[in-house]
């Protein structure tokens, strides 16, 4: 497990090191194969049995496993597309060598942060892990090679809002070990496993102060609607690549860490109590975005609002509760975290070709590049929730848990919304896809379109190809592999608490 | 022969003015007037004769006397020496503060009376200080009165014998702004200029000559006292006779006294000669401060409980 | 020791000090003036623990409070020092917020505070009173962030949202342990490297330290 954490520093550390622009791509991508290797055994034997390391402080079971396979997975394609994508922004002029070999340091001290995240069993490491990605990300936000204004305003905001929501959850975190005082004595536990073992003993009145704090914390972090303000900013002035880790992954981890407390919050207050809160987040969020994506004219910030109507599905699945509303929200992590990047990798390179990321600048992407075409549109239907896709299944699930619980308010505003968004997905979408020819793949601003180097080109179209097939395949049938890492995630997070009448 | 206690803040409130201009003086270096020069300013105020305008109302030749009068009846309430009185019963802080407002009042309308611009002014200025300033001095004694368990004077020097903890250390603070600002010191006013610009108190009394000033000043340095003798009745309460005054008593209360009042002076003189004066629309934020200092003093009481 | 420190109200007195410190932001303007009540109000704080560690003997809380000396009292101030020497702005010239409003809403808050936790959960002796104070020095953090404008005073906005939390943990459990309090340091080290580069990064690009500048993202 300590490997696994060691590789990413050590690539990172190779990417500052290397002088050589040419290699840097190469090298980032050789740290994360050989993480993705090693990460492999570890997730597999992790689905079975638990895995710890430093006396309990790093711990892994099946949910870690399986945020931390998105984490791997992600980092992976983000470092086979960043090769093409930095090659092209260099050409362009947006960027030099120095900047380039910080991305990558940054890139991969990003992942690493986040597996971290993943591992910590000890939750006050797992705040200052939460704490690092939002102080790394920052930076990557701040290089923003297009509009340095922007980027800085963008990264700017996402730094000041994420610390100041963090500093809640660290208030909900200090309160949660003021309340296992109370139960083993003055020295109180902070390792989740130790935690969960005394969950039901702990004073309900305190953790429910604590789960508001981590809740209102995290959730900033997470994307969670009324505290949702950072993100658009953050996401659309990133670079592509980082706002496909952001938005894929860095959410889901924030939102990690709010599941991990539920499952030791709930035995004490009631599984009502977490549940309804993650379900006023999640239908608040929703309602929100949705508002949003129908009247957003910029390509990438209409991305960074469905990120936040995903993450707000993912919290009501969460909160629901029962197997089905669990299911859901987990395996819709997973569908969001493959769409969504594809999303914003084939964005990036609209982007590179158009120059602009308005809609009204951007026309007829299917004719003039079909292939880049075809694969944004597979992604929009999968983000709308189309039928043959991955997203409509685990939505499908939401809904059924929703029903079960028979909270028909809930449902109801759910099927608007995802009405709307799948109308303004489309429309979005759609006018850069079809509308005729009139303009030829040239930027607002007149340049050509810049084409990189042709193995990159392979490599970023490979990657954004196996991606689409994957969220084909998972749309029509899920693996035995994912079922049970979903299942054994579930017994982690415990459905029994959630078996409640409404 | 207690009731007379209030003879010692007659007679030596001008000493105590003098003492703080010659420590003043002391301070910036200077040799200063001797401690006796404002009995001597007053006498001679005395002797002169008036001028009185012509279209002043009788507002303007009564209040001298009233502001006088009801001054010395705010001191015969104070506890000075002992806490046992005859006008114990009476000796209530908001009481207290509402004889200053009265002479206030006609001494704000006194300034109005004779029609000058800076009268007007001054008065107008005083007023808007003493909106800021009375919310403060009266929340910075209820934290002492609640400690106390009463706003009567007496019993909250009777009471305690000395306070400190938190809370009492920021009403003090807040309680020396209000005496700063009541008694026209800088940084609110500046006491030895009579600048157009800047007056505010002497504004007021721009009008007045002779006996009429003398009446006027006195009563204001009495006024100055009695303050001084507040501060130390609530926060430093220590060495005042709670029952029957003997000689030996008297002997010792007063020579406490005595202390406490040449550490106001001091600190008064430290204050002044440390601190330039404000622009007066800038006020607001220095007493706005202390209000919250104030205020403050009173919820910390009341959350730590002392 | 004890005696002494408990005849006098020591901790009574630093913690309001804390809270004065805080409050007391609010009527400062000059940027400088604003690093050094920072400075005092973390000093305050790692005296705090350090007496509390001369009571209950625990060596851990010592190296607590000499890390806080530190990484607040010394690191972090001169970094600040060194960002507001290279912005060449010394005065927060229009703050949306007049000083002696925002002063008043700080006592406010602290108002709020005692009010919502009356009936508080948290009962231990020591905590009480000092877990009060630091609630309201997080709140009055949160509230100077919102009422300045200027980059610099956000961030120390947030470093007394940080303070304050810090007193709040330690007043409910002596402190998290060691390992812990290091790594949130340092992250926290980290943050205000990175916002004090990017607050020379907005001054460089907008040709301004307000934050009224970061306007063009919306909707």
């Amino acid at each position: 497990m300590i490997a696994i954490l060691l590789i990413p520093l050590i690539t990172s550390l190779f990417c500052w090191l290397l002088r050589k622009d040419r290699y840097i791509g190469y090298v980032s991508l050789a740290g994360s194969l050989v993480l993705a290797g090693f990460a492999a055994s570890l997730i597999i034997s992790s689905v079975s049995s638990s895995v710890e390391a430093i006396n309990g402080t790093l711990y892994m079971d099946a949910l870690s496993g399986y945020i931390m396979a998105m984490v791997v997975f992600l980092g992976l394609a983000s470092a086979l597309y960043s090769i093409g994508y930095l090659e092209q922004e260099l050409h362009a002029g947006l960027t030099d060598v120095t900047a380039i070999r910080r991305y990558y340091a940054l890139l991969h001290l990003f992942i690493f942060t986040m597996l971290l995240v993943t591992v910590s069993n000890n939750l006050a490491l797992m705040w200052i892990a939460i704490e690092a990605t939002t102080i790394v990300s920052a930076v990557l936000i701040g290089l923003g090679f297009r509009k340095r204004e922007l980027a800085i305003e963008a990264a700017w905001k996402y730094i000041i809002l994420c610390t100041v929501g963090i500093i809640f959850a660290l208030m909900g975190t200090f309160i949660t070990y003021y309340a296992s005082t109370a139960v083993v004595g003055t020295d109180g536990v902070l390792n989740w496993t130790s935690l969960r073992n005394i969950a039901d003993k702990l004073n309900p009145a305190t953790m429910k102060l604590a789960f508001v704090f981590i809740l209102v914390g995290y959730g900033t972090k997470a994307g969670l609607a009324p505290v949702h303000n950072w993100l658009p900013d953050a996401h659309s002035q990133a670079p592509s690549p980082i706002s496909a880790l952001l938005s894929g992954i860095l959410l889901n981890t924030a939102f990690y860490g709010i599941v991990r407390f539920m499952s030791i919050v709930s035995p004490s207050t009631g599984a009502a109590f977490t549940g309804n809160l993650l379900i006023a987040f999640g239908v608040i969020s929703i309602l929100i975005s949705s508002i949003f994506i129908l009247v957003q004219d910029n390509y990438k910030r209409l991305l960074a609002y469905s990120s936040i109507e995903h993450m707000g599905i993912i919290s009501l699945g969460a909160g629901l509760g029962g197997f089905a509303g669990l299911y859901g929200a987990l395996l819709h992590v997973m569908n969001h975290a493959l769409s969504k990047p594809l999303m914003f990798f084939a964005s990036g390179k609209i982007q590179g070709a158009y120059g602009s990321t308005r809609i009204e600048n951007v026309r007829g992407v299917l004719t003039s590049m079909p292939l880049l075409g075809t694969i944004t549109f597979i992604g929009a239907l999968s983000l709308a929730g189309a039928p043959p896709f991955n997203i409509f299944i685990s939505e499908f699930t939401v809904i059924k848990a929703g029903v079960d619980r028979g909270l028909w308010p809930v449902v109801a505003i759910f099927l608007v919304c995802m009405v709307i968004v799948f109308y303004g997905i489309l429309a979005g979408f759609g006018k850069m896809l079809f509308n005729s020819h009139q303009q030829s793949a040239v930027g607002a601003n007149g340049r050509s379109p810049l084409q990189e180097s042709r193995v990159p080109r392979i490599l970023a179209y490979a990657t954004m190809i196996i991606m689409a097939a994957l969220i084909i395949v998972l749309g029509v049938r899920i693996p035995d592999a994912i079922e049970n890492v979903i299942n054994a995630c579930i017994q982690i997070i415990g459905v029994n608490n959630y078996q409640m009448s409404p | 022969m207690e009731a007379l206690q209030f003879i010692i803040i007659l007679i030596f409130s001008p000493m105590l003015q003098g003492l703080i201009k010659k420590f003043k003086a002391n301070m910036q270096g200077r040799l200063g007037p001797g401690i006796f020069q404002t009995y001597y300013d007053l006498a001679r105020l005395l002797k002169k004769d008036m001028v009185v305008s012509n279209v002043t109302s009788w507002i303007f030749r009564a209040t001298p006397y009233i502001v006088f009068i009801s001054t010395l009846a705010a001191s015969m309430i104070v506890p000075v020496i002992t806490a046992q009185y005859p006008f114990v019963a009476v000796s209530d802080v908001i009481a207290l503060i509402y004889i200053f407002g009265l002479a206030r009042f006609f001494m704000a309308l006194a300034g109005l009376d004779a029609g000058t611009a800076f009268g007007g002014e001054g008065s107008s200025r005083e007023m808007t200080v003493a909106v800021l300033v009375e919310p403060m001095m009266v929340l910075s004694i209820f934290t002492a009165a609640i400690s106390a368990g009463s706003t009567n004077l007496a019993m909250i020097a009777k009471t305690q014998n000395i306070f400190y903890s938190p809370s009492h250390v920021l009403a003090f603070s807040a309680f020396i702004v209000a005496v700063i600002a009541e008694t026209g010191r800088i940084p609110v006013d500046n006491p030895d200029t009579h600048l157009e610009l800047t007056m505010i108190h002497e504004g007021m009394l721009l009008e007045y000559s002779g006996r009429y000033l003398a009446l006027m000043e006195w009563a204001h340095y009495m006024k100055q006292m009695l303050l001084f003798t507040i501060a130390v009745d609530i926060f430093f309460p220590f060495g005042i006779v709670a029952g029957a005054l003997g000689i030996t008593g008297f002997a010792a209360s007063f020579g406490i006294y005595t202390g406490k009042m040449l550490f106001m002076c001091f600190l008064m003189a430290l204050i002044e000669s440390t601190r330039a004066k404000m622009r007066f629309f800038q006020l607001p934020s220095l007493l706005g401060g202390a209000f919250v200092l104030s205020a403050l003093s009173l919820l910390i009481y009341i959350m730590m409980g002392r | 020791m004890q005696n002494w420190i408990e005849a006098f109200y020591v901790i009574d007195f630093i913690s309001v000090g804390i809270l004065l410190t805080a409050v007391s932001m609010n009527a400062v303007s000059r940027l400088e003036t604003c690093v050094k009540v920072y400075t005092l109000n973390s000093l305050l704080l790692s005296l705090l623990i350090a007496i509390v560690a001369t009571i209950i003997g625990e060596a851990h809380l010592y190296a607590a409070s000499i890390i806080t000396m530190l990484g607040k009292g010394i690191l972090i101030p001169l970094f600040l020092w060194k960002i507001v020497k290279q912005m060449k702005v010394t005065h927060e010239v229009e703050p949306y917020i007049s000083n002696t409003l925002s002063l008043s809403i700080s006592g406010i808050l602290v108002a709020v505070v005692y009010a919502s936790l009356k009936e508080g959960i948290f009962v231990t002796g020591f905590a009480k009173n000092v877990f009060q104070i630091s609630l309201a020095v997080i709140l009055i953090g949160l509230f100077i962030m919102i009422s300045r404008r200027k980059a610099i005073t956000q961030i120390i906005g947030l470093l007394f949202m940080e303070n304050g939390l810090f007193l709040a943990g330690f007043s409910l459990t002596f402190g998290m342990p060691m390992v812990i309090e290091l790594g949130v340091l340092f992250d926290m080290l980290m943050g205000v490297i990175i916002l004090g580069f990017f607050a020379v990064q907005i001054r460089k690009a907008f040709r301004s330290s307000d934050l009224d500048k970061l306007t063009v993202l919306k909707g």
